[in-house]
């Protein structure tokens, strides 16, 4: 019988770094987010290294913009490059989605129109990138509060084709998954059946919250992912459906930005984080044991 | 099909709220003012007006999340100071 060993860990905050180094024997793995490290002393990165002896670690960065039809530029690469080699980490990420174009800094992810054209500029990106790093990045759908204009594929196709053509695995973020479907009224599920279960790696989980305006006279509202609010069921049961379609070991990560809870309480989500991927596995089919 | 002027036009909509109020008023020549060609106006024809709103508001409350650390920086290094 095939076992499987997934994983569950945190992404690291500063206010959280207590409650990780106490608890260390409860979380299995820690993402770093590599814009923290972009301008870290020697001291710092050693500290990470440090931390790496004890607990598996995986850098995740927000800034590169790689789903874009302009090149990144080289400097900003070179400065990923340095954190990456300097922290070694298992893996490195990136987001599907542009953050600038040319002098303009849209400040977080956008979404960019789903065609041929932005897969295979994300594509060339990709490799620009890994021929720096050594290393290609996993690709993660992002939560959007817009749906993209321009675009002429669904957000399924758009990100099957990409990893395709980038030749990179996913890390899928399912409170994203979520709040796109709601916004968007699709249906999760079939966005799973849209994309290849074994380029799945890395799951994020987190919350968010309702926000609203009057557009055109009439009051909308739409769910923002703002990894400010504790993880709600309906993520724990795409956790589930995921771990019952995904043959590979996967690697939970819990985001949360900020209005910190309980140490008890990010653990308990940990927890339910891992009761949901037994679920699944267990669902799954004989050949397959979760651990 | 997507264009970088077109990609450069999504990131001013979301970053310039009198271009956004503009363009939201009248879509097709506010297009055309900034420079998109007929096939890339094509693109707007069925745009997501209130998503445009929601997405903007949340992309600048970002940038004005970023500048408070700044901010927050150089009032205690100077409080250092003097």
């Amino acid at each position: 019988m095939a076992v499987v060993f997934d994983r569950v860990g945190l992404s690291w905050r500063g206010p959280l770094a207590a409650a990780i180094l106490s608890n260390l024997d409860r979380i299995d793995v820690i993402e770093l987010m590599l814009e923290d490290f972009i301008d870290a002393s020697r001291a710092q990165l050693g500290g990470v290294r440090l931390l790496r002896q004890t607990t598996p670690v995986m850098v995740h960065g927000v800034s590169l913009g790689l789903a874009s039809l302009r090149p990144v530029a080289s400097r900003r690469l070179d400065r990923v490059a340095r954190v990456v080699d300097a922290i070694a980490p298992e893996s490195w990420s990136e987001h599907l989605a542009f953050v600038r174009a040319g002098d303009i800094e849209i400040g977080h992810l956008a979404a960019p129109p789903r065609t041929q054209a932005t897969i295979e500029g994300t594509a060339r990106n990709v490799d620009r990138a890994a021929t720096v790093l050594g290393a290609r990045p996993l690709l993660e759908n992002i939560a959007t509060l817009v749906d993209p204009p321009g675009s002429d594929l669904d957000e399924g196709a758009w990100v099957r084709e990409t990893l395709s053509a980038a030749d990179t695995d996913l890390l899928l973020d399912l409170h994203n998954l979520h709040a796109n479907a709601t916004n968007f009224d699709f249906d999760p599920i079939a966005f799973l059946d849209q994309i290849p279960m074994d380029r799945v790696r890395q799951i994020h989980i987190a919350g968010g919250r309702w926000v609203t305006h009057t557009v055109d006279g009439l009051a909308e509202r739409r769910l923002l992912d703002d990894h400010l609010h504790d993880v709600p069921d309906p993520v724990y049961r795409l956790l589930v459906e995921v771990a019952a379609r995904a043959s590979g070991p996967l690697t939970v990560i819990l985001e949360r930005d900020g209005r910190f809870p309980m140490t008890s309480t990010l653990l308990r989500q940990l927890d339910q984080a891992r009761d949901a991927l037994r679920e699944g596995r267990g669902r799954a089919q004989p050949a397959a044991e979760a651990v | 099909m997507s264009t970088v002027r077109f990609e450069r036009f999504l990131a001013r909509l979301y970053t310039d709220a009198d271009l956004l109020r503009r363009f939201l008023a009248d879509p097709m020549t506010t297009a055309a003012r900034c420079g998109l060609d007929d096939t890339e106006r094509s693109w707007l024809r069925d745009v997501d007006r209130a998503g445009l709103v929601f997405a903007s508001e949340s992309f600048g409350r970002k940038r004005a999340s970023r500048r408070q650390p700044l901010l927050r920086r150089f009032v205690a290094v100077f409080r250092g100071r003097f």
